[in-house]
C-alpha cells in the first residue's frame, strides 16, 4: 500500500514538475494592459475639419509610440521598446463631440469614469476645453490640451491639471499691426464670430493693433452659423480700413475670401484666421487667395527636432503629403509628445506625478518649445514658450527650388513673413487687387 | 441712402436662393402635409451634387445646379418610393420622427463620404459697380436661376394640368381622389419636386458659400422660419419669406449688427404666429 502511495506521490510530482518545465505547459503570459488616453474632438459639425486634423496628429503619434517606443525627435526621453513605458501600448480612444460643449462635458465624464481613461489630452476649439476643464479639475486627470487657445480657460482659475500646449491666442498674427504699421496703415476692421476662440483673438488682435497706433474703426461680431458675410463686409469697408480680419474657423475665412473678392475689396492686408492656410481653402477659393494672410502656429520648413521625421511619418501613416501639411495635425501630436515626455519622466501611471512634470517641464518638441505657468501662479498651465508665425499666399516663383516641408498648391505658395528671422519671403503689401 | 439700398440689394440676392429651399419645403407641407425634416439635408446633398460634378468632371457650375436638381429629386422620389408614403396621412408625429431619421443618417453618411473638409465652388465672374460698391456676378445669376425656376414652378402650378392636379391635391385630397386624381403619383411628384427645389437651392448655396456636411442643420432652422413667414403650404409666401429674411440679414447687419441681425427673422417668427398664426401670405384654413 505504501509503495502505492509512494508511486502517486512520485508520479503527481513529475506531472507537477513536466506542467510546469515542459515548453508550452507554463502558464498563459498576462496581456499587457494598454495605457489609455481618451478626449473628445470635433469630428462632426462646425469645428470637424479641424478636429478631423488634430484626430490624423493623435494617430500618427499613437503608431509611432506602439511601433518603436518614442515618436519623432524624442529619442532622448529613453524606453525605445514598442510601447509607451513598460512595453504598454497606448490605445488613444477618441469621441466625437460634434462640436458642441455640453456633449464634450459628458463625454469627459465617461470617458473618466466609464472607460477609466489613465490620462487626458483635450478637445479642439476653446469653448469645448474651457466646458470640460471643470470635469478634469474634478476628477484629477492629468490634461493635455493642445486645441484651445483662448487665454482665459486658464487665466486666473488656477487650474491644477489641464495645460495648455499651443500658443495662447495673444500669439496669433503676430507682426500683423508691425507689418502694418511700418506700411503707413493708420486703420483697421475687425469682424468676428461671437463665439470664446474668436472674441479672445479679437481681443488680442484689437490690443496689437492699438499698440502699434492703429485705430480700429469697426469690431464687429457675427453670430455662429453665418451663410453669407458680403453684409458684414461691405459695412467694415465702408470705413475704409488698411488693416482686414479676422473671421472665425473654416467656412468663415472662404465665406469672407468670397465676399472680399465679390465686393473687390482694397485694403493692404486681409488677415483670416483658422482654415485659411489650409491647402483645402486655395482649392475653394483658387486665385482670390493672393496676399491672404492668416496665423500659422507651426510649419514644416520649422528647424524643430524631429520634425523632417515628422512630416513622413504624416505621410507614410496618415498619407499626408508633406507639401500639403497643415498646423492642426501638429495639434494631435504635440499633444501626444507632452504626454509621452511626462510620462517617460515619471516612469509610471502616476497622475500626480504626470501632473507636476506637465506644469514643471521646459522641452523641446516637434511643434516647438513648450513651458507653462507653474502651479501655484493664477494662471497656472498657460502656454508661454511657442510663438506664432504669420503666413501669406504668394504667387510661386519660376526656377525655384522649395525646401521641403513648403505647402505649394498649383501656382501658390504659403510662405512665412513673420518673425522677420523666419520668414522665408517678404510681404506684399498693400492687396494687389481683384482683377 | 446708398448703404440701405446696397443692403436691400444684397438681401434679396440672398433671400432668392432662402426662397427657392423653402419653397420645396413649403410644397411638400402643402400637399402631403408632412414636416419634411430631411428637407435641410436636400439641401446640402444638392450643394455637394454639384460641387462634385464641378471639381470632379469640370461642370460648369450653373449646369451643375441643374443635375443636382435632377439627383436629389431622384433621391427624393426614392425615399418616397421606400419609407415616406407609409406616413403620409397618419398620426404626424410619425413623419416627423422617420424623416428626423433620415436627416440624421444622411448627415452622417455625407461626413463619411465626404468627410469635414470645407469646400466651395470656386466660380469666379467677377463684380458690378453698384452705388460706389460691387455686386458678385455670381449671386445676380443665383438669383435670375432662382427667378426663372419660381416661375416655371408658378406657372405650371396654374397652368398645366399637373399642376392644376397638385393644387387640388393640396386643397382637398379626398375631392381630388374622386375626381380622379391619382393622389398617390400627386404625393409622389410633389415630393420629388420638393426635392429638386432643394437640389438647385443647394447648387446655389455651393457656388456662394463654404459647403460642409452639417450645413443642413443650419439651413433647415432658416427654411422653417421662411415658411412659417410666408404661410404654411404657400410658395408665394416662401418666396417671399425667403426675401424678408435676406433683407433682415443684410439690413439688419449694415445698421445694427451681424448678431442683432440674426434674431430679426426668430423674433418675426414669434410676432407672426402671435398676431397671424396663418403666416404673412398663408390663408386661414377652416377646421369643418
Amino acid at each position: 500500500m505504501k509503495k502505492v502511495k509512494l508511486v502517486l506521490v512520485l508520479g503527481l510530482a513529475v506531472v507537477l514538475v513536466a506542467a510546469f518545465v515542459l515548453p508550452g505547459c507554463a502558464p498563459p503570459k498576462e496581456e499587457v494592459e494598454p495605457i489609455k488616453i481618451g478626449c473628445s474632438l470635433a469630428l462632426t459639425g462646425k469645428y470637424s475639419w479641424t478636429g478631423e486634423r488634430y484626430k490624423e496628429g493623435l494617430l500618427v503619434w499613437q503608431t509611432q509610440v506602439n511601433e518603436r517606443g518614442y515618436s519623432s525627435g524624442l529619442e532622448w526621453c529613453g524606453h525605445t521598446e514598442p510601447g509607451l513605458i513598460d512595453g504598454r501600448p497606448v490605445e488613444v480612444i477618441i469621441y466625437d463631440d460634434k462640436s458642441d460643449p455640453a456633449t464634450g462635458v459628458k463625454l469627459y465624464h465617461k470617458l473618466i469614469t466609464e472607460d477609466k481613461v489613465d490620462l487626458c489630452f483635450g478637445p479642439y476649439s476653446s469653448a469645448i476645453a474651457k466646458a470640460i476643464s471643470t470635469v478634469v479639475e474634478r476628477y484629477e486627470m492629468p490634461t493635455a490640451s493642445c486645441g484651445a487657445s483662448d487665454p482665459g480657460i486658464w487665466g486666473g482659475n488656477n487650474l491644477q491639471w489641464m495645460v495648455q500646449g499651443m500658443q495662447p491666442t495673444d500669439e496669433y498674427f503676430p507682426g500683423v499691426a508691425d507689418i502694418a504699421a511700418k506700411m503707413g496703415a493708420k486703420t483697421a476692421a475687425i469682424i468676428h464670430e461671437d463665439t470664446a476662440f474668436p472674441i479672445s483673438l479679437m481681443n488680442s488682435f484689437r490690443g496689437q493693433l492699438e499698440a502699434k497706433g492703429i485705430e480700429v474703426v469697426l469690431c464687429e461680431a457675427y453670430p455662429k452659423g453665418i451663410t453669407d458675410w458680403t453684409p458684414i463686409l461691405t459695412k467694415a469697408m465702408a470705413a475704409k480700413p488698411d488693416v482686414v480680419g479676422i473671421g472665425g474657423y473654416e467656412p468663415d475665412s472662404i465665406g469672407l475670401t468670397k465676399a472680399a473678392q465679390a465686393l473687390k475689396a482694397d485694403a493692404g492686408i486681409f488677415v483670416w484666421t483658422v482654415g485659411a492656410g489650409a491647402p483645402t481653402y486655395v482649392e475653394a477659393v483658387g486665385d482670390a487667395c493672393y496676399a491672404m494672410c492668416c496665423e500659422s502656429l507651426w510649419e514644416g520648413i520649422l528647424d524643430t527636432p524631429g520634425n523632417e521625421e515628422y512630416l513622413e511619418a504624416t505621410y507614410r501613416i496618415a498619407g499626408l503629403p508633406p507639401e500639403k501639411h497643415e498646423y492642426h495635425t501638429t495639434f494631435g501630436y504635440l499633444a501626444g509628445q507632452l504626454m509621452e515626455i511626462a510620462v517617460k519622466e515619471v516612469g509610471a501611471i502616476d497622475k500626480e506625478a504626470i501632473r507636476d512634470t506637465l506644469f514643471e517641464m521646459e522641452v523641446e518638441t516637434v511643434y516647438g518649445p513648450y513651458k507653462v505657468l507653474p502651479l501655484d501662479s493664477p494662471d497656472s498651465g498657460f502656454q508661454t514658450a511657442s510663438k506664432g508665425l504669420l503666413i501669406q499666399w504668394q504667387p510661386k516663383k519660376v526656377g525655384v527650388e522649395y525646401p521641403p516641408g513648403q505647402v505649394i498648391i498649383g501656382d501658390w505658395v504659403k510662405e512665412v513673413i513673420y518673425p522677420y528671422e523666419l520668414a522665408t519671403a517678404e510681404p506684399i503689401w498693400p492687396h494687389p487687387g481683384w482683377d | 441712402m446708398e448703404l440701405l439700398i446696397i443692403a436691400l440689394v444684397e438681401g434679396i440676392l440672398l433671400g432668392s436662393v432662402y426662397g427657392l429651399g423653402a419653397m420645396g419645403l413649403s410644397l411638400i407641407f402643402g400637399i402631403m402635409r408632412i414636416i419634411n425634416l430631411v428637407h435641410g439635408e436636400f439641401l446640402m446633398l444638392g450643394a455637394f451634387t454639384c460641387f462634385w460634378l464641378w471639381f470632379l468632371l469640370g461642370m460648369n457650375p450653373i449646369g451643375a445646379t441643374f443635375v443636382a436638381m435632377l439627383v436629389i429629386a431622384a433621391l427624393a422620389a426614392f425615399l418616397y418610393k421606400v419609407a415616406i408614403f407609409r406616413v403620409v396621412g397618419k398620426f404626424p408625429l410619425l413623419s416627423r420622427v422617420l424623416t428626423f431619421g433620415l436627416a440624421i443618417f444622411l448627415w452622417n453618411f455625407s461626413e463619411f463620404a465626404f468627410g469635414s473638409t470645407f469646400r466651395s465652388v470656386n466660380y469666379p465672374t467677377g463684380s458690378i459697380g453698384f452705388l460706389g460698391s460691387y455686386l458678385s456676378v455670381n449671386k445676380i445669376i443665383c438669383f435670375v436661376v432662382a427667378l426663372i425656376i419660381a416661375g416655371v414652378l408658378f406657372a405650371s402650378l396654374k397652368w398645366t394640368r399637373i399642376g392644376k392636379a397638385l393644387r387640388a391635391a393640396s386643397q382637398n385630397p379626398r375631392v381630388a381622389l374622386i375626381s380622379g386624381i391619382n393622389i398617390h403619383r400627386i404625393r409622389l411628384l410633389s415630393y420629388a419636386m420638393g426635392g429638386a427645389l432643394a437640389g438647385i437651392a443647394g447648387g446655389l448655396i455651393a457656388i456662394q458659400w463654404a459647403i460642409y456636411p452639417s450645413i443642413g442643420q443650419i439651413l433647415i432652422l432658416k427654411c422653417f422660419a421662411m415658411v412659417a413667414l410666408g404661410g404654411l403650404g404657400s410658395l408665394p409666401g416662401a418666396l417671399l419669406g425667403g426675401v424678408f429674411l435676406g433683407i433682415a440679414e443684410s439690413v439688419g447687419t449694415m445698421y445694427w449688427g451681424a448678431t442683432i441681425a440674426g434674431v430679426i427673422a426668430p423674433l418675426t417668427v414669434i410676432a407672426v404666429f402671435i398676431f397671424r398664426p396663418q403666416g404673412l401670405w398663408g390663408v386661414v384654413e377652416r377646421v369643418d
